[in-house]
């Protein structure tokens, strides 16, 4: 069952994208980077079990994340790295950081269990805390690293899916490693952990791949 | 604790925005459309006390919307005005999907936040329908009065004021009357209503009258 909401998740993240730049072009992309930053925020905490290995459900949209920059990059070059990273990390931190503050009130009369929920969620605690890091580091890396890989592999030969499929490979490997070993370490056994990064790296490498229908829509499609 | 934290959330609010009027563009206020947009959905899960006042925190960055929405109005045409709201409502109703189905997904065996998600939503699905609704008729309601008010030379700030009183009614009393007589009871429902009614207009007075002088304040060129 998992999977099919998977699924579900992937083709509603990629919809997205496709929609916001069909609408506002450039605009576009940069808000569905704000956008997919926010949520991720608030949803990278939870994780599911794919093979035995704990895997979080913010992939998808990190994945979304990925071949929006790279999007990016390919229509409007190298320049635009600075801006995406700001746009992600602002984002990412401005949602993280309120959402959290919230988690200091209290309530005394009403609904009383789901302010707890809220609290347990979203307070200040060492794994969120580790988890958020983890994730802002890894994807800033990313984004960063995987963005000038891109170009130089578009401006050696631009064949889109060789750039996309070759940067995939390189840049969820790094972001796996990154993001197990800081948001994991001391939790999880070396067996453990390196079963980790390797169903994240290839449930990253999967979710790219599907991505390219959409790259392929912005890139060759919409803009003719 | 909660009136210091609630205070500052205000002064986040209404100062993103002044950083943004100063020191950015158009753009950007897109880019705080969303954040504000999906800030103020995750923070209408939760109900906190201020001197004996049960109030949604939601009211603070939703408040900040409706300013952004006057602000847009002033200063933009029809075109952007309709892309506010386009994107507001994307913003929300694309979170609230995600979140949902990464909610329902079976948790990893490690995992105890997924259920925590499950119970949060499932136990405020009222919340989750009634919020887009809500905020959907604001932001129309809001749209057509500033624009209505644009035209007024005489009296404009008490009469946006009155105006707002009357928006945010409809706003408290469709998502919070409604979802809190379905989450606890018709009873306590109204009386949570009321003072967020209150609060919510002292809040979005103050922000329309500090957003006209932030409007004042001379653009820095990047």
């Amino acid at each position: 069952m998992n999977i099919l909401y998977l699924v579900l998740a992937i083709l509603l993240i990629f919809l997205l994208m496709v929609i916001f730049y069909k609408f506002w072009k450039k605009d576009g992309l940069y808000l569905y980077i704000c956008l997919m930053s926010s949520i991720l925020s608030i949803i990278l905490i939870g994780s599911i079990d794919i093979l035995s290995f704990q895997v979080s459900i913010g992939i998808p949209v990190i994945m979304g994340l990925f071949i929006c920059s790279n999007i990016i990059i390919q229509r409007y070059g190298l320049d635009e790295v600075k801006r995406i990273l700001y746009t992600f990390g602002l984002s990412y931190i401005i949602t993280f950081i309120v959402v959290s503050l919230v988690s200091l009130t209290f309530i005394k009369d009403y609904n009383i269990s789901s302010n707890d929920i809220y609290d347990l969620l979203f307070g200040y605690n060492f794994n969120n805390f580790r988890c958020i890091i983890s994730n802002f580091i890894s994807i800033m890396i990313m984004i960063w690293i995987g963005s000038g890989i891109y170009y130089s592999l578009r401006k050696s030969k631009n064949i889109l899916v060789i750039s996309n499929v070759i940067t995939a490979f390189v840049i969820s490997f790094i972001e796996s490693l990154i993001f197990v070993l800081i948001a994991h370490i001391g939790n999880f056994s070396g067996i453990e952990l390196f079963g980790m990064i390797s169903i994240r790296y290839i449930f990253e490498i999967v979710v790219a791949i599907i991505g390219l229908i959409p790259v392929y829509i912005l890139v060759k499609f919409i803009d003719k | 604790m909660n009136g210091v934290v609630f205070l500052l959330l205000f002064v986040i609010c209404i100062g993103l925005i002044y950083i943004v009027h100063r020191y950015f563009g158009k753009h950007e206020f897109y880019l705080l459309t969303v954040i504000y947009s999906i800030i103020s959905f995750m923070m209408s899960f939760k109900l906190i006390t201020i001197l004996g006042i049960n109030i949604n925190m939601s009211i603070t960055f939703s408040s900040g919307l409706i300013m952004m929405m006057y602000y847009f109005v002033n200063r933009y045409d029809n075109v952007e005005i309709n892309k506010y709201i386009i994107t507001i409502m994307m913003s929300v109703l694309s979170s609230i999907i995600i979140i949902l189905l990464g909610s329902i997904m079976i948790p990893s065996i490690y995992d105890e936040n997924l259920i925590l998600f499950k119970d949060l939503f499932f136990d405020n699905l009222a919340i989750i329908i009634l919020y887009p609704i809500a905020l959907f008729i604001t932001l129309i309601l809001s749209s057509y009065s500033f624009k209505e008010l644009k035209k007024v030379d005489k009296n404009r700030t008490a009469k946006t004021v009155l105006t707002l009183v009357g928006i945010i009614f409809v706003d408290v009393f469709v998502l919070i009357y409604f979802s809190y007589a379905f989450i606890i009871k018709f009873d306590d429902s109204i009386l949570i209503a009321i003072g967020n009614y209150f609060v919510k207009i002292i809040v979005i007075t103050i922000m329309y009258l500090l957003l006209n002088k932030i409007m004042r304040v001379k653009k820095v060129k990047s």
